[in-house]
């Protein structure tokens, strides 16, 4: 069932079992998996089912730390969310990433890889993903094309990416909940306040704002902010009528450990023998499954690096290999947004290039890009702006910052890649000037992959962390968060892929303890 | 598949690693091979039997891919920051590293590369992260070509 929210008279109250704010990558698969659950839930999403200028402005914010990309046109405030414009890369996360690591301060979640895995499994068909598996082997038996480099196993390895269409959740979704009879979506329903019992210890409503002025509330025993990052920050912080510091910031956590992807080429290799690179190629809306380089977890320990993958890409015509927010102007990424509405064009749907033996002979360099986690680093941090949107909410002051962990990650990890290549014959590596030294250079832009994660982060300990292992925020008895805001740490791989999965173990607990 | 450069050599601390038996058309092929192999070392040796600066230490095997203007901007960048190599003798005495009874060939250079990366004797040159030996045959490959 579907209400726009704007046909609604002022004051009016809704009430369900569940309310869910925000219908985007989170909001969505988990609303999906509470269809027929015998719950009545009401899926909140500020835009409508396609982008409004008036909308999306309400995620401008203030960025005072390092330099960044448009906020506003980072993430999309619309049915669908940032899968609107997300290119399709999925993989899990690693054994790795979940474990707490010496060399990595703020390290470690509470919970484990295999917690994650029977829900990786049921994100696959959502995201249009193909088989759970994501060892070479079994994709080089799909595909003979896909030979791997003669690696030491004991230092590089493949990381295995899939390529979803990149499914639209908008698009694809939209049927399924104007069809539920139990998940009611109103759009254009911005939520603007929480409102707590008063202890502050239980949501009881949530106020939604348009920009007329007229406002609505919804009532429900439980309450999840699917919203990005930034905006469950913002919604968290600006609740503070009877929680001076915010909803779950008694130890001033909210906000704190913002992390990204950083996104950006390291680099150059040149092959010295013919190899066919058939499996580390990538064209989209063809590629389904391509492997990146990624140093074995003992190699990291051994070299106190972060986690990351290296992927070799055909460098550019022209010029040389640019980062994410370099390459990527924002009238360009709404440009490809609106390209890519629905589903992939048809001319999109071009045959892969083949980068076999005789092409790696003839143009034997690549470019060489890393995508690399961020070190929790709690001066990284999305705080409050004194400006506020149209709908009075006030809007997010975001510092972000790396770390000299962050730095000296992409420098090791770019030595150890040229070593490997010249040691097992397999080629040189040239390495971007800044890249030379162990120090804190960075280049004039520092490029992430427009992945908002961190910040309302998930750990056992209050102390520590915003929300507990079941997503639940500390001293809040029925608010959790969703979305990639509880990423303990951010890991190598690209957020979607996790963020559904969690999303669908949150569904399971909210159904099965009631 | 890899084309190796190399062919693998008997390996004397694991003999029992050696390669199956040859058919007696492979045995002729290789010892045809073989045969013109020594000929074409007996007749180095006897030509540059003490100058150990032929063409396999002055000529780095990754001028096929990296191309003249990459090595030569490789060697000049030695040459600027080692002023103790810049003569031809240094550089060749430095590659060798110790004596030697005969002129390097390919597959030597390629293992003294190789035991370099190994071993970490690395430097990063105009960018590249190359092993010492053959950045030092890079800087003679630059002295050569003027």
């Amino acid at each position: 069932m579907h209400t726009d929210a704007r046909d609604l008279p002022d004051g009016h109250q809704l009430e369900g079992d569940v309310c869910i704010v925000g219908a985007g990558a989170a909001g969505i698969p988990l609303a999906l998996a509470l269809i027929g659950s015998g719950l009545r839930v009401l899926l909140l999403e500020g835009g409508g089912f396609d982008l409004e200028g008036e909308v999306q402005a309400l995620y401008r914010g203030e960025v005072v730390g390092r330099p960044y990309y448009p906020l506003e046109a980072a993430r999309l405030h619309y049915f669908g969310g940032t899968t609107g414009h997300w290119g399709g890369y999925c993989a899990p996360l690693d054994a790795i990433d979940f474990e707490r690591r010496a060399w990595v301060p703020h390290s470690g979640w509470p919970i484990g890889l295999s917690e994650l895995q029977p829900y990786y499994a049921q994100a696959h068909p959502l995201l249009d993903l193909g088989d759970v598996r994501y060892d070479v082997a079994h994709w080089q038996r799909d595909d003979a094309q896909r030979v791997p480099l003669p690696l030491d196993r004991a230092v590089l390895q493949e990381k295995v990416w899939q390529f979803s269409a990149p499914t639209r959740f908008g698009s694809k979704y939209r049927g399924q909940f104007e069809r539920a009879t139990d998940v009611h979506l109103l759009t254009h329903a911005n939520v603007v306040s929480l409102r707590t019992n008063t202890e502050a210890t239980a949501v009881e409503q949530v106020v939604v704002r348009h920009f007329d002025g007229r406002e609505q509330s919804v009532r429900a025993r439980r309450f999840v902010l699917a919203c990005s990052t930034m905006q469950n920050v913002r919604l968290l912080l600006a609740a503070n009528e009877r929680a001076p510091q915010g909803l779950g910031n008694h130890y001033d956590q909210v906000g704190r450990c913002f992390m990204e992807h950083l996104e950006m080429p390291i680099g150059t290799a040149a092959l010295v023998r013919p190899q066919s690179m058939y499996l580390y190629a990538y064209d989209f809306g063809v590629t389904r499954v391509r492997a990146e380089l990624q140093l074995t977890d003992a190699k990291q320990a051994a070299l106190g690096t972060l986690n990351a993958t290296v992927a070799l890409e055909a460098p550019p015509e022209h010029g040389d290999a640019q980062s994410t927010f370099e390459a990527q102007r924002p009238e360009d990424v709404e440009l490809f947004r609106r390209a890519t509405r629905d589903s992939l064009t048809a001319d999109m749907k071009s045959e892969a290039r083949r980068y076999d033996l005789d092409h790696v002979k003839q143009r034997p360099f690549f470019s060489l890009i890393i995508r690399q986690e961020q070190a929790p680093n709690p001066a990284s941090r999305v705080t409050l702006s004194r400006d506020r949107d149209a709908l009075g909410l006030p809007r997010v002051r975001f510092d972000w910052q790396l770390s000299r962990l962050d730095k000296r990650t992409m420098q090791r990890t770019a030595h150890a890649l040229g070593r490997e290549f010249g040691r097992l014959g397999i080629g040189r590596v040239q390495l971007r000037d800044w890249l030379r030294a162990d120090d804190d250079a960075w280049p004039a832009v520092v490029s992430g992959g427009w992945h908002d994660m961190g910040a309302t982060r998930m750990h056992a300990d209050p102390r520590q962390g915003v929300v507990d292992a079941d997503c639940r925020v500390h001293g809040i008895a029925n608010l959790y968060l969703a979305g990639a805001g509880v990423f303990s740490t951010a890991g190598a791989a690209n957020p979607t892929l996790t963020i559904v999965a969690l999303a669908l173990r949150l569904a399971d607990h909210l159904r099965t303890r009631r | 598949m890899l084309l190796p450069t190399v062919l693998p050599l008997p390996d004397r601390r694991h003999p029992e690693r050696q390669q199956p038996a040859e058919t007696r058309r492979e045995f002729l092929r290789s010892a045809t091979a073989g045969l013109a192999g020594t000929l074409v070392t007996l007749t180095a040796a006897c030509g540059t039997a003490a100058d150990h600066s032929g063409p396999a230490v002055g000529t780095p095997a990754i001028l096929a891919t990296l191309g003249t203007d990459r090595v030569v901007a490789i060697g000049r960048e030695w040459l600027r920051r080692t002023p103790g190599e810049r003569e031809p003798a240094a550089l060749t005495a430095a590659i060798h590293g110790w004596p030697t009874w005969g002129p390097w060939r390919p597959a030597d250079i390629e293992r003294a590369v190789i035991a370099d990366f190994d071993a970490g004797r690395t430097v990063v040159v105009d960018g590249w992260l190359l092993a010492i030996t053959e950045t030092r045959q890079c800087a003679l490959f630059a002295l050569e070509q003027g």
